[in-house]
């Protein structure tokens, strides 16, 4: 898990376009959905310094937006991890897409 | 979902406390039978361990079941070097080292979602705890108290326990009517430190609670089991501190005596 850096997260957004993924998001407290499918049409970061936001517009107006990011996991191959990590390192926020489905 | 999974198979130096017991003591037929019903992985260690271990050396057949793998925790590691979908990965390894610490023989995972316990049919769940309750025939059950677990998910697992436990107690009456072994079997609850409090809301007297000492090999193992759930446990500095750690997981756990009259003053769990 690294802080975010914004143009890397943008340019593995907008290669999110056009596509469909599995989303797994969540907020501590506050609940979460996990497997829910939308087709993306367009995915963006905004902010100009940390704590980052995200939207997900997707097909039949359909919105993902996740506010408080700080972290992200891009591993090629992997589903994007963006996350926002507590002083101490616990997770208080979470966004992440799939192509497959996520575990049950 | 997963079958019963056996850690038989570890190497030997991995699980201490059973080595010493298998040294100490020829399992045989009254060997006594513990059956623990938790949530997520830890909940044996960071609750009870201190009870796992002892009950372990002094020959004790111990299956745990825990209901989910903690995938929903927040704790990634200190720093956070998982991700949601490593840590379940990662949290059942550690679950497997600290039975292996505490000398729990026979985990069974029941494969539910983290934090989800709580939306299943309580029905269901408990026919599921009863299968294992037929299969282990406990002499002795620990698991959360439904008013008192402290997360949902404890207090729904414990639910589904006590359901279970009641219907299992009520076939075996049924199926050998006075037998002693089964009418003896004892249901407990785990009580957190402060337990004062929490035994107010559930009204029980202070009589029903069994103060359990832990020391010597078992807090060793209690250490171990903590440091195996290294996800968990990393940020917890004075556990990382030899001398500090065996001064914290000396001491007492408490549990509550759920079943049969009460029994003051009762400082263990096996009869």
């Amino acid at each position: 898990m690294q802080p975010i850096d914004p143009q890397v997260v943008s340019a593995a957004l907008a290669a999110w376009a056009g596509r469909t993924a599995y989303v797994h998001q969540e907020t501590v407290p506050g609940g979460f959905i996990r497997n829910v499918r939308v087709d993306i049409e367009q995915a963006v970061l905004r902010g100009d310094q940390p704590p980052y936001r995200v939207a997900l517009r997707c097909r039949g107006d359909a919105w993902v937006v996740t506010e408080g990011l700080t972290h992200m996991d891009l591993t090629e191959g992997q589903p994007l991890f963006l996350c926002a990590l507590e002083g101490d390192q616990r997770l208080s926020r979470a966004l992440q897409l799939s192509v497959e489905p996520f575990r049950p | 979902m997963r079958d019963s999974e056996m850690l038989e198979g570890r190497r030997p130096e991995d699980r201490p406390a059973a080595r010493r017991r298998t040294e100490s003591r020829q399992p045989g037929p009254h060997q006594p039978r513990v059956l623990a019903i938790f949530a997520h992985p830890d909940d044996e260690t960071f609750i009870c361990g201190g009870t796992m271990a002892r009950l372990a050396l002094e020959g004790a057949r111990i299956t745990l079941v825990t209901a989910t793998l903690g995938e929903m925790g927040r704790r990634l590691g200190q720093p956070a070097y998982a991700t949601r979908e490593t840590l379940p990965v990662l949290r059942e390894k550690e679950l497997r080292e600290a039975c292996g610490a505490l000398g729990i023989a026979d985990l069974r995972l029941l494969g539910l979602r983290d934090k989800t316990v709580d939306y299943y049919d309580p029905t269901d769940l408990a026919g599921r705890i009863r299968a294992i309750m037929r299969d282990v025939s406990p002499d002795v059950a620990i698991t959360f108290h439904e008013a008192i677990g402290g997360h949902p998910d404890h207090c729904a697992i414990g639910r589904a326990a006590t359901l279970a436990w009641e219907a299992w107690r009520s076939e075996e009456e049924k199926r050998a009517p006075g037998e002693k072994r089964a009418a003896e079997a004892r249901l407990y609850y785990v009580l957190w430190h402060e337990y004062a409090d929490q035994l107010k809301k559930v009204e029980q007297p202070q009589d029903r609670v069994t103060s359990v000492r832990v020391q010597g090999e078992a807090a060793e193992a209690r250490v171990r089991a903590f440091r195996a759930h290294r996800t968990q446990s990393q940020m917890i500095e004075w556990l990382w501190d030899d001398a500090k750690a065996r001064e914290k997981l000396i001491g007492q756990e408490y549990l509550l005596q759920g079943s049969g009259p009460a029994r003051p003053g009762e400082t263990w769990v096996l009869p």
